[in-house]
């Protein structure tokens, strides 16, 4: 890249703005990480493989994915019919909605567990009604999923309402006075405009899906073996010092993030990202 | 050039006929009882400031946008309800809308491909295609995407995707708002032969007056929702409707005057007066610039401020009693520099009575 004479820093001032840039990640993002592993394979491959072999380790596994497989696509769907009404209409009550969309980002995620709570407990609003049909919520999938999708429900909606406001709404017009139907014009115009943006923020989606603490602890009940997710497991036996076996089930926790990023990486290299006008 | 296309497109041209439109954003009319009758094949150009509504009129025929009251018949059908699909109308888009993440002939393609009944199949659609892409003569750039093309490509593109569907009509919006001045001239020149060609209905929306007079049979010119007047662009420029449209038409320089018994006095007595044909009372003067011719005069009230050759001629700005005009110099008679002092008459001018 060749940097224009007026906005050409000097290189004492150029300098210091990358190293910084390098050390703040360095400390705060690559150590942490590279800690992670290191002290997963501490005790050597076969500790860290015993700790997955672990019935509750997988049980954890399995619920943390099972959540991601419903929140995931739940948000995905709900994230492009928010952005789609909110980019491309005008109704009363846009910006409340709007900003009803950014309340899961906005409340501490204790409180978004203990509304699920408090609405669907033993003791909540719903709760007796729901116990007299033998439905569980609370400390059960159901609860987790609620949670969950209401805590990662902002990431998809966030990223396309912005890049679908910007390419307005011409281009479905035009596929309408071209004879496409609603879900042509979707399909074919206004999906693929966006497909980039929606990628991104379906792994964020999911990255935090799998990751969340705060809300799912709150409606978990820790049940081993049945209500207890990836990050919630590790806390457990971080707690009962079994730290090599935390350490493991966290890289495993880590390498799903790592692996996503890096799917993603690829698969827009591979798709010509050059298309992408975002 | 191709002649199934020009046969075809003779057949199904309709005319178009608007009763009474009304449209209203809030409380303010942007149409307010438009009326206009549109024959088969004739080319019409909506002409008006920025506001007037002839955008809005536009969005409404192709079902982009819906009316509060009034009627729309294309060809013999009534539009009422009739969503924007279903119509069959070729709509080109003022920033042209192509699809960005599809290539030309994606682009193009996209009306027959949609289509749910009578799909054409994939060798008709491609046969389709690459006529019209000759047709608007770039098949080079079938592969191309739309970041890749000159606005003057994404023109043409545009307007070869609106005819892919067999439009029965025909409707531009601003198109070429976002060329420079040369593109724009070759390319309404070459689309007003296209459309001659083909036969198609067409009515284009433009602010340009140049543009309108150029490529339309008939231009209506609008004014805060109405139509002021509709007719020929020599009928337009010849007997303005009123006071509006031979303002907004051609160049002219506006003068107050008081008419009396058929001689116009103007304010200030700032031209001399003139014989005209209007009734007595305060009126609007309008003087083309080829009517009002300046001498040089030792005790003249008006100071030539720029000197401009106009084809043949020469064309003069000079200044005084506070406003500026646009004149020729007297024929035969020294050519007045900048700066010179100049004595100013008109040789004609419509008069506009002003209503109290």
């Amino acid at each position: 890249m060749i940097s224009s004479p007026a906005t050409r820093d000097r290189p004492l001032t150029r300098w210091t703005a990358v190293i910084l840039a390098v050390l703040l990640l360095t400390v705060f993002l690559a150590l942490p990480l590279a800690a992670v592993f290191t002290e997963a394979l501490r005790r050597g491959w076969e500790t860290a493989l015993a700790a997955y072999a672990d019935p509750d380790a997988q049980s954890a596994i399995m619920l943390t994915l099972l959540v991601a497989a419903i929140a995931v696509p739940v948000n995905t769907l709900g994230g492009i019919a928010a952005a789609w009404c909110v980019a491309k209409y005008e109704f009363p009550g846009k910006r409340l909605l709007v900003a009803l969309i950014e309340l899961p980002f906005s409340v501490s995620p204790v409180i978004s567990g203990m509304v699920f709570v408090l609405v669907f407990g033993a003791q909540g609003w719903l709760g007796p009604w729901l116990q007299e049909r033998g439905v569980q919520i609370i400390f059960a999938l159901p609860g987790l999923v609620l949670a969950t999708v209401f805590v990662t429900f902002p990431f998809v909606a966030r990223t396309l309402i912005p890049l679908m406001q910007e390419q307005g709404r011409t281009e479905e017009e035009a596929a309408a006075t071209l004879g496409a139907s609603g879900w042509q014009s979707f399909r074919l115009v206004t999906l693929p405009n966006v497909k980039w943006a929606l990628l991104t923020g379906v792994l964020l989606c999911n990255a935090r899906a799998m990751g969340e603490f705060g809300a799912v602890s709150v409606v978990s009940g820790h049940i081993r073996g049945e209500t207890n997710t990836m990050p919630l497991y590790i806390e457990i036996l971080y707690n009962e010092y079994q730290f090599a076996a935390a350490f493991a089930v966290a890289a495993l926790l880590a390498l799903l993030a790592l692996v996503t990023l890096f799917a993603k990486t690829l698969l827009e290299r591979f798709s010509g990202r050059r298309r992408e006008i975002a | 050039m191709n002649v199934s296309l020009h046969h075809e497109a003779l057949l199904r041209s309709a005319g178009v006929e608007m009763e009474s439109i009304t449209r209203r954003f809030g409380t303010a009319a942007a149409l307010d009882g438009v009326s206009l009758s549109v024959r088969p094949g004739e080319f019409v150009a909506l002409l008006g400031p920025s506001g007037s509504g002839k955008t809005t009129l536009l969005r409404i025929l192709g079902g982009l946008d819906h009316m509060d009251s009034g009627s729309v018949t294309i060809g013999e059908r009534d539009m009422a309800g009739v969503p924007a699909r279903e119509r069959g109308i070729g709509f080109v888009f003022q920033n042209y809308a192509l699809f960005r993440h599809m290539d030309v002939f994606a682009n193009i393609a996209f009306g027959l491909r949609v289509r749910k009944h009578g799909r054409p199949s994939s060798a008709e659609i491609a046969a389709r295609v690459r006529q019209l892409l000759a047709l608007v003569q770039i098949p080079e750039l079938e592969r191309r995407y739309p970041d890749q093309l000159s606005g003057g490509q994404r023109q043409r593109v545009a307007l070869a995707r609106a005819l892919a569907i067999e439009p029965s009509l025909l409707l531009l919006d601003e198109p070429f708002g976002a060329l420079d001045a040369q593109v724009r001239k070759d390319l309404r020149l070459w689309l007003r032969g296209l459309q001659e060609e083909m036969g198609i209905t067409t009515i284009l929306v433009t602010h340009d007056q140049d543009e309108a007079m150029e490529v339309a049979d008939r231009v209506a010119v609008m004014q805060a929702g109405r139509i002021a007047q509709f007719g020929t662009p020599d009928v337009l420029l010849d007997q303005p409707a009123d006071a509006f449209v031979a303002g907004f038409l051609g160049e002219s320089n506006r003068l107050v005057c008081e008419v009396r018994g058929g001689i116009a006095h103007f304010a200030d007595a700032v031209l001399p007066s003139l014989a005209v044909q209007a009734p007595d009372g305060r009126a609007q003067a309008f003087i083309r610039p080829h009517q009002l011719v300046a001498r040089v005069a030792e005790d003249g009230a008006f100071i030539v401020r720029a000197v401009r050759p106009a084809g043949p001629g020469t064309r003069l700005v000079l200044s005084g009693a506070g406003m500026s005009f646009d004149a020729v110099p007297a024929a035969g008679e020294e050519v007045p520099r900048r700066g010179d002092a100049c004595a100013l008459e008109a040789m004609g001018a419509r008069i506009f009575p002003i209503l109290e």
